[in-house]
């Protein structure tokens, strides 16, 4: 099983057993539709928990697990981290694709030409950034639809823009604002 | 304590002349910049804005609902890359 992390439990809720979960999922209703989950400290040490029931969606997340029905037996989970079997995960929203799925496609212009390697997604405030490792270089790609023309998974290949200035050092006088 | 509203918003000049030049001929090419203190305005809708971060340039696409804000702000100077070794369910674009 390769785990793949969605959340952590960062404190209980009520009487019966409530845990809160801080979610890392950026998948719609991941945890209205979870049925089984693994808790433990990283991916290899993990127990396996069915879940009861689930509240709440994106930052503010409620589960209750078979097995944990008070609130002494769920402060024991605080701190856990909770995965999912790889195969149990949700296809991501229309437009956007997972991180692990980027990193290793090959970047290509829109001639065809072969830019370089993904090597990391950044997820920055004004838009995410794709690091391409360039010549020998990392290059910051913005993955935004002006620039990021086309991503094909199947061939592993992400099609960019060749805006001036994005790959090239273009050293200029001017640019010095 | 806010900006006085008499002195309107800081845009820095070398900047805003340069992305009016390259409106005008309709090219698009990075910029490169240190202004981070620079406020947007709606004439740099459109374009990529390297921004310095104190380390390196971090390129910034600029869109409709970033008009008021700095430059500065889409280019964090301290990066949280998260955990290491954990693959998460994480979603880009």
């Amino acid at each position: 099983m390769e785990p793949c992390l969605i959340g952590t439990i960062v404190g209980v809720h009520g009487i019966a057993g409530g845990m809160k979960i801080r979610s890392y999922s950026d998948v719609p209703g991941r945890f209205a539709r979870l049925e089984r989950v693994y808790a433990g400290r990283d991916g290899g040490s993990v127990r396996e928990y069915t879940v009861r029931k689930a509240a709440g969606d994106a930052d503010k997340v409620l589960l209750f697990f078979d097995g944990i029905d008070d609130r002494t037996a769920a402060e024991t989970l605080v701190g856990l981290s909770l995965f999912i079997e790889e195969k149990d995960m949700l296809p991501p929203p229309t437009g956007r694709y997972f991180v692990h799925d980027l990193i290793g496609c090959t970047v290509l212009t829109e001639q065809g030409l072969r830019r370089g390697e993904i090597t990391d997604v950044l997820l920055m405030p004004a838009n995410d950034l794709y690091v391409v490792r360039c010549d020998g270089r990392e290059v910051l790609v913005p993955a935004v639809p002006d620039i990021v023309r086309n991503v094909d998974l199947a061939s592993r290949t992400v099609t960019v823009a060749d805006l001036p200035g994005l790959f090239q050092e273009e050293v200029q006088e001017e640019d010095e604002n | 304590m806010a900006r006085s509203l008499k002195k309107g918003p800081f845009v820095d000049e070398k900047l805003f002349a340069r992305v009016q030049q390259m409106n005008t001929t309709t090219q698009k090419r990075v910029i490169k910049t240190w202004a981070r203190r620079s406020t947007i305005p709606p004439e740099f809708i459109g374009h990529t804005f390297a921004v310095h971060n104190g380390n390196k340039f971090i390129p910034v696409y600029v869109q409709e609902n970033m008009i008021g804000h700095k430059l500065g702000e889409f280019a964090p100077t301290r990066i949280f890359r998260g955990h290491p070794g954990t693959k998460a369910e994480k979603a880009s674009r």
